[in-house]
C-alpha cells in the first residue's frame, strides 16, 4: 500500500499576517524608509494570495518569504524612476551591515549592471553582495546548485569587469 | 543552510530562522556562541524587537532562544525580585538582607526568576514547575566579592554554563544584594528535574572545574556553591 502525502500548505493569511508580518517588514526595511516600508509590507502580502500556491514545502515558510519579499522589492525596484534611488541605499556605508562595505566591484554591480540584469541574477547578486550570504546558501535559497550560482557570479563579474573597460 | 555570511556573521535570514528557532540544533549552537562574542549581531537581533509588528503580539518580551534579550530586561528583573521578595537593596552586611532571601551561611544567594508575558519576571521557588521554552534568568546576592559561574544540570546529566555565556572561566562577582546577571536561558525540551548552581570562589576558575562540582566533585577551599532544583514539566 502506498500513500501520498499532501501537499505542504500555507498558513491561512491571518495566522500568515501574524506569525511573519515582522520578518517581511524587516527584509522591506532593507530597501524601503517608513511611510513607503509599510506600503510594501502590504503589497508582499497582498501578492502572496496569488503567489502562495507557488509554495511548494521546499523550504520553511519563513525561507520562502524572505525569498518572495525579496523579489517582490526588487522588482518594484526596477521601475526606472526609483533606480537611483536604489544605488544610493546599496552603496550607502553601513546599509549592509555586517557585510564589509561594497568593493569596487559591488560599486560597479549596483551603479551600472542594475539595469542590464535579469531578474534572477539581480536577485543573486542582492543575496551575494548585500546580504553577504554564501554561495552554496544561496544555493539552497533558490533551489540550484552553488556551482550553479558560481557560474551566475562569474557572469555578473565578466560583465562587471567588461562595463569598467568600457568607462576607463 | 548555514545563517552565517561570508563574513563569519550572522545574516539577515539566519538571524530570522535564529529567532524563529528553526536552525538545525548545530547552527543554533553556533549561532549562540557567535553573538555571545559579537555585539554587532547581538544588537542587530535585538533591533528585532524594535520593529513594531503591523499585528501586536501576546508577549511584549523579546521572542525566546536570545539570551542577550535578558540583558535588556535586566533592571526590571531586578526590580521585579526586589519588589516580589521584599529585598532590601541596602548594602549587605550579615546573614538576612531581607525579608524573603537569606544568604546562610555561605553569603551566596541564587534566585532563578522567569520572563512573563506582561514584561516582568517572576521569582521561582524551589521544586517550581518551568516549562520548556521559559526564559530564565538569575539574580544572585553575595556578600563577598569574588568569581562567578552559574550553571544547569539536566537529568541526562548534561551541564552548561549558564553565565557567563560563551566564556570558559568564571566572571568577576562584586558583594551586593540581588545582582541580576545580564545572560539568561531558554529552557530546552528536556523533562524532568532542573539543576541550577551558582558557583563563587575567591579565584578564577574554568568551566570545566566548575562542571566537576556540578556533578559531585567538593568544592575546593574558597568556593561555595548554591543550588536552586525546579522541575521542568510539559506546558
Amino acid at each position: 500500500m502506498t500513500s501520498t502525502a499532501p501537499a505542504p500548505t500555507l498558513p491561512p493569511a491571518d495566522e500568515l499576517y501574524r506569525r511573519y508580518s515582522g520578518l517581511v517588514r524587516r527584509r522591506v526595511g532593507r530597501f524601503y524608509d517608513e511611510p513607503e516600508a509599510s506600503d510594501v509590507v502590504h503589497e508582499v502580502f497582498e501578492k502572496l494570495l496569488t503567489v502562495g500556491e507557488s509554495f511548494r514545502g521546499g523550504s520553511s515558510v519563513r525561507t520562502w518569504l524572505y525569498q518572495v519579499t525579496t523579489r517582490h522589492c526588487l522588482v518594484r525596484r526596477r521601475d526606472a524612476r526609483r533606480r537611483q534611488e536604489l544605488f544610493e541605499h546599496y552603496g550607502a556605508p553601513g546599509w549592509s551591515l555586517p557585510v564589509r562595505d561594497a568593493d569596487a566591484e559591488t560599486v560597479t554591480f549596483l551603479h551600472q549592471l542594475w539595469r542590464t540584469l535579469d531578474p534572477e541574477l539581480a536577485e543573486i547578486g542582492v543575496y551575494y553582495y548585500v546580504d553577504g550570504m554564501r554561495q552554496a546558501d544561496i544555493g539552497a535559497l533558490l533551489g540550484v546548485s552553488g556551482r550553479t550560482i558560481s557560474n551566475r557570479l562569474t557572469t555578473l563579474a565578466a560583465a562587471a569587469a567588461a562595463l569598467s573597460k568600457e568607462g576607463s | 543552510m548555514s545563517p552565517f555570511t561570508r563574513d563569519d556573521h550572522l545574516s539577515d535570514l539566519g538571524l530570522e530562522l535564529l529567532d524563529a528557532d528553526e536552525l538545525s540544533s548545530d547552527d543554533q549552537a553556533a549561532a549562540e556562541a557567535h553573538l555571545a562574542q559579537c555585539a554587532t549581531c547581538r544588537e542587530r537581533l535585538e533591533a528585532f524587537g524594535g520593529v513594531a509588528p503591523l499585528t501586536p503580539r501576546a508577549a511584549p518580551l523579546a521572542p525566546a532562544n536570545r539570551p542577550w534579550a535578558w540583558a535588556v530586561l535586566a533592571a526590571s528583573v531586578a526590580a521585579a525580585v526586589l519588589v516580589a521578595v521584599g529585598l532590601s537593596t541596602g548594602p549587605l552586611g550579615g546573614e538576612q538582607p531581607g525579608d524573603g532571601i537569606r544568604l546562610k551561611g555561605r553569603g551566596l544567594s541564587l534566585q532563578v526568576v522567569r520572563a512573563t508575558d506582561d514584561g516582568t519576571a517572576e521569582p521561582l521557588a524551589s521544586r517550581a514547575a518551568i516549562h520548556p521554552g521559559d526564559r530564565l534568568g538569575f539574580v544572585v546576592s553575595s556578600t563577598t566579592d569574588g568569581q562567578l559561574m552559574v550553571l544547569a544540570a539536566d537529568p541526562r546529566g548534561q551541564v552548561d554554563v549558564c553565565y557567563p555565556q560563551g566564556q570558559s572561566t568564571s566572571a568577576p562577582l562584586q558583594a551586593g544584594p540581588a545582582r541580576s546577571l545580564p545572560d539568561a536561558v531558554r529552557a530546552d525540551d528536556v523533562l524532568g528535574e532542573a539543576r541550577f548552581v551558582a558557583l563563587r570562589c575567591d579565584h578564577g576558575f574554568s568551566a570545566s572545574e566548575a562542571r566537576q562540582i556540578v556533578q559531585g566533585a567538593a568544592p575546593p577551599a574558597g568556593c561555595v556553591s548554591e543550588e536552586v532544583v525546579l522541575d521542568k514539566v510539559p506546558r
